[in-house]
């Protein structure tokens, strides 16, 4: 049973005492060790995207006019809504996060909602886009297939596609995860303006997911 | 007694908040950015065939609107990296930590490029017959043009294969010399 001592009072929400782990001097020195080991696994995510993205580049010299004609293909639309649902998330991430700083429990936990919102928006709108595609025959890999004229290694363009975007929609949903992990603990009261260090780190993943997003969307959407 | 007693509480943190008016700002910006993009790749050409009457003008000038658009996306990646991941109020070990890890994804790119783009993408054949090492001579695959192609020829269609063709894309266009030079 949580003692007095643990129990931090801030306006008239109650939160849950945090103390610095027993391995750290100060609280800055754990924020600032958790933040820079954060920032080291968003540059292995970083490198992993870009390898992708240098295959991409690749193939694109290698086959423009292919690229460019698949490019036609892809429904520009659709992309447009996904990239301001992103940047839309992105901003609620952020005052999800301010509130956090300001021990604003209640809007904490909206903003951190709301932005789970925004990723389930984005992967119905991605869910009707890979099942346009299926139905036109285009999979991933040695399934391809189109019912239509296409340009030749046109399954080097859509194989990329599927990969990237999938390999993006994975981190969406682990990004969801996080924040809705976030949430049920912002809600209990375990992060206000001392302690806020999971839900800095969420953000700062679910803001790499957007920031991949805004080159994936004119990479294989708008270049042509 | 508390077996955290002994550690210090987490005060004395000093939050740094970002602004209603910075996160907003930076959404606004974002999106005009985005629609920027989007204007460039979709109404740019239809205006300059309309108007200035360039015969097709996505095409001609694809290299400038394809720069301008990754430019926006840069753009677009240096707010977020800057405002919304807030590195410009970071400590200089984690600034430094994303920008060495940038500058070594560019050398990821120069590297992969430097070899991509100095190929003879116009080889032929009897090119790689004369000059490729033995290993290489059977190859039949070289970069190209492509070429429009019907989806009746070489695909599968409801799991069954058509005219004999067989599985993989790459012989299905042996006879367009497309693909890579292995």
């Amino acid at each position: 049973m949580a003692t007095e001592k643990q129990i931090t009072k801030i306006g008239n929400d109650f939160f849950k005492t945090r103390f610095v782990a027993h391995h750290f001097a100060t609280a800055d020195q754990e924020f600032d060790a958790c933040k820079f080991g954060m920032w080291m696994f968003l540059l292995t995510e970083i490198m992993l995207f870009g390898g992708l993205f240098v295959a991409w580049v690749v193939y694109r010299l290698w086959y423009p006019e292919t690229f460019k004609h698949c490019a036609q293909l892809m429904d520009w639309k659709l992309g447009l809504v996904n990239t301001c649902i992103l940047i839309l998330s992105s901003l609620t991430m952020s005052l999800a996060i301010r509130a956090v700083k300001m021990s604003d429990k209640k809007t904490a936990v909206k903003m951190m909602l709301a932005t789970v919102l925004c990723g389930a928006g984005f992967l119905i709108v991605k869910y009707f886009e890979y099942s346009h595609k299926f139905h036109l025959g285009i999979f991933p890999g040695a399934n391809f297939s189109f019912d239509g004229e296409h340009y030749s290694n046109a399954h080097h363009f859509f194989s990329l596609y599927f990969v990237m975007t999938g390999t993006h929609v994975l981190h969406v949903i682990i990004g969801m995860t996080a924040i809705l992990w976030c949430s049920y603990r912002a809600a209990r009261g375990h992060f206000y303006k001392d302690y806020y260090t999971p839900v800095e780190l969420t953000g700062m993943y679910w803001h790499l997911v957007e920031l991949i997003w805004i080159f994936l969307f004119p990479m294989f959407y708008l270049i042509k | 007694m508390s077996e955290h007693d002994h550690h210090l509480v987490e005060a004395q943190h000093e939050p740094h908040a970002i602004s209603f008016k910075a996160a907003f700002g930076v959404t606004f910006l974002l999106i005009a950015f985005t629609l920027f993009n989007v204007f460039v790749s979709v109404c740019v050409p239809h205006l300059l065939e309309k108007f200035l009457k360039v015969h097709n003008a996505a095409a001609e000038y694809s290299t400038v609107f394809n720069c301008v658009i990754m430019g926006g996306a840069t753009l677009c990646g240096v707010l977020v990296v800057g405002l919304f991941m807030h590195i410009v109020a970071d400590t200089p070990v984690n600034r430094l930590t994303f920008i060495s890890g940038t500058i070594f994804l560019g050398f990821f790119f120069l590297f992969t490029l430097s070899d991509t783009l100095t190929r003879r993408t116009q080889a032929t054949p009897e090119f790689i017959k004369d000059h490729a090492p033995a290993s290489f001579r059977n190859s039949s695959e070289i970069p190209g043009k492509a070429v429009l192609i019907p989806a009746k020829e070489g695909y599968q269609k409801n799991g069954e294969e058509i005219e004999g063709h067989g599985h993989g894309h790459d012989h299905d266009h042996g006879h367009s010399h497309e693909g890579h030079a292995h």
